[in-house]
């Protein structure tokens, strides 16, 4: 229960601000921020991020919550909120307001493999968990681990800056796919043309250890569930963050719900279970 | 504890004491119509058996509120709350006040709306019940006495030579004098029949929701007419170099309500926006909250440009699912 004011926000600095795609569009940046009362948070959780006069939007953060002085947010210009937000550079003031949600149940999903398959700007929500996971300090609680990252082109990958480094992390492979041939791209047993849920098979993990996280447009979490489900993988072991219009973050403004289920107070992380329980409203 | 007997001109004289401390909002007429309004004079009030057009939300959830304001870097709590005494509230509203209690400010939300709670702190309530049905009611199908509301700080019962008031907490006692009398019996609460009592997946997919939706014109004018809907956004405006974000009546009924920046809308057809709003206070709040959230007052009957009548479909959900269950 919150005793504070959750409609009341905190201000934030843009500490920098980075072009994150690199197609036609640019429409992909990312903001890291100080705040002014920083609050800690958990992998999966959201903000309701605003430029004042303008108004808020919905966000996930963007960077693992084990970086204390800074918090990040990957924003694609899509709107009216976010084209305001595209035109601010570092130095200009922001606000915050959250966490909120649930959050990816790391605790629970110790001593699993894990398979991540991110799409575009998929992959944002699940960058706190990835580096999160990765932190010397809790690797050793997961196994395996699978990165597969889907784009558009080649210049639609965000945080591509980052893929060395997860690439060459213990027991991690890291496969990348984009949906159609271009000449600046060679395939390879790591890199594929063609949609994720189509190249699952061809990836190897092992079916009972794996918990697999997917984040993506709609279409593609609904086909790589199915691709997932059809190997033999039980749906509870497959888990998603949705993305929904959302006012107040707090479950009351009646925006976001799925049935009786609120995507900002019980979600945004549901297993494939859970979702299959929920009338298909999202 | 007691109650008072009290006339039409006791009832006036009261009133008008009241007005010194309150800001009083009561049934009044404008424009020939009936609705619950700021009272400067006693004898604007109506108490009769007539239902306000409109509900009296307003009072908890203004239409437009300003709720933060952000000036010189700093951004500060900027809600403006007076005491308000809402008298002549009728049960069926009554019962309203408490859905959006339980939403708003009950245990079962996990989170707390401090500006809803501030506002309904401030809020003095003295119910006053009906005598009879009026075309479109179906507050006894939902199980509400109506002559009688407990929701209620006070409470005006009719009476042969006027009114008896009866205070029913801390706050309502006192506010209103007479002779005194004992508190009238109470009245039987009709049985509760219009409510459903199933699974999602029995209803969601199943139901005809597009003949039932077929007359909708998508005006929201049910939801702003509705004492319980309580759907809202958040806007922003700029004024003399600072900016205001204010609380703003928002309603299911409209497509933009639920589409995405991306162009995906999870309720893009009418017949979907229809299903929220049924199942929103006949399936949602009930598994959340403990209790359904249409009070059966009709409004939305009585002002449906498109002819859409929730308790037909209502009875017609129930009809159904017993014959699915035969």
């Amino acid at each position: 229960m919150s005793t504070t004011n959750p409609y009341l926000p905190i201000r934030a600095e843009i500490l920098e601000v980075r072009q994150e795609t690199q197609s036609d569009t640019q429409d992909v940046k990312t903001y890291k921020l100080k705040l002014d009362e920083p609050f800690d948070y958990r992998p999966g959780q959201f903000v309701e991020f605003s430029v004042a006069g303008i108004g808020e939007s919905t966000f996930g953060f963007a960077s693992s919550p084990l970086i204390r002085d800074a918090m990040e947010f990957t924003i694609k210009r899509a709107g009216y909120v976010t084209e305001n937000i595209h035109m601010l550079s570092a130095g200009a003031t922001v606000w915050i307001r959250g966490p909120f949600g649930n959050c990816f149940p790391l605790g629970d999903l110790e001593g699993n493999d894990l398979f991540y398959v991110a799409g575009g700007l998929g992959l944002a929500p699940l960058r706190p968990m990835i580096d999160y996971v990765f932190d010397p300090a809790y690797r050793g609680k997961y196994g395996k681990i699978n990165m597969f990252m889907a784009a558009r082109t080649p210049g639609d990958f965000i945080f591509a800056y980052d893929f060395e480094k997860w690439s060459k992390m213990p027991d991690t492979t890291f496969y990348r796919t984009i949906d159609g041939k271009v000449d600046s791209w060679t395939e390879d047993d790591k890199n594929f043309v063609g949609f994720p849920h189509t190249l699952i098979e061809k990836i190897p993990f092992d079916l009972e250890k794996t918990i697999a996280v997917l984040c993506g447009p709609p279409m593609m979490i609904k086909a790589l569930s199915s691709s997932f489900v059809a190997l033999g993988m039980s749906p509870e072991r497959i888990y998603t963050t949705l993305e929904m219009r959302m006012t107040c973050g707090v479950g009351k403004c009646g925006k976001c719900n799925i049935g009786h289920k609120y995507v900002c107070i019980d979600g945004p992380v549901f297993n494939m279970a859970e979702l299959g329980e929920m009338p298909n409203e999202y | 504890m007691s109650a008072y007997k009290l006339d039409l001109t006791g009832l006036r004289a009261n009133v008008t004491a009241l007005l010194e401390k309150y800001t009083l909002i009561a049934p009044a007429r404008i424009d020939g119509k009936l609705d619950y309004l700021e009272i400067t004079d006693a004898e604007q009030i109506v108490l009769t058996n007539e239902l306000p057009y409109k509900s009296p939300k307003d009072v908890v959830l203004p239409r437009v509120e300003r709720l933060i304001r952000f000036a010189d870097g700093t951004a500060a709590e900027a809600q403006e709350i007076k005491p308000i005494l809402l008298l002549g509230v009728k049960p069926c509203d009554a019962q309203a006040l408490r859905v959006l209690d339980e939403v708003f400010a009950g245990d079962r939300g996990r989170f707390k709306d401090n500006f809803y709670i501030n506002r309904r702190t401030a809020l003095t309530i003295i119910g006053a019940g009906c005598t009879e049905a009026k075309p479109g009611c179906f507050c006894f199908a939902r199980g509400i006495d109506k002559a009688f509301s407990s929701e209620c700080d006070g409470f005006l019962h009719f009476d042969e030579d006027g009114f008896v008031f009866e205070p029913l907490s801390d706050k309502g006692a006192g506010l209103f004098f007479g002779t005194e009398t004992a508190a009238p019996m109470r009245t039987q609460k009709p049985e509760e029949n219009l409510a459903l009592h199933c699974g999602e997946d029995e209803v969601f997919s199943v139901m005809p929701w597009d003949i039932y939706a077929e007359g909708c014109i998508g005006c929201g004018t049910c939801t702003y007419i509705c004492p319980t809907c309580h759907c809202f956004v958040l806007r922003d405006a700029e004024d003399k170099g600072s900016v205001d974000r204010t609380r703003v009546w928002d309603s299911c009924m409209y497509p933009n309500f639920t589409l995405h920046a991306g162009g995906h809308n999870p309720r893009a057809q009418k017949k979907d926006r229809y299903r929220q709003r049924v199942l929103h206070k006949y399936l949602y709040i009930p598994e959340n909250y403990g209790m359904v959230s249409c009070t059966g007052c009709g409004r939305c009957i009585r002002s449906c440009p498109g002819g859409i009548n929730i308790m037909n479909t209502v009875y017609d959900i129930k009809e159904r699912l017993e014959d699915s269950r035969k």
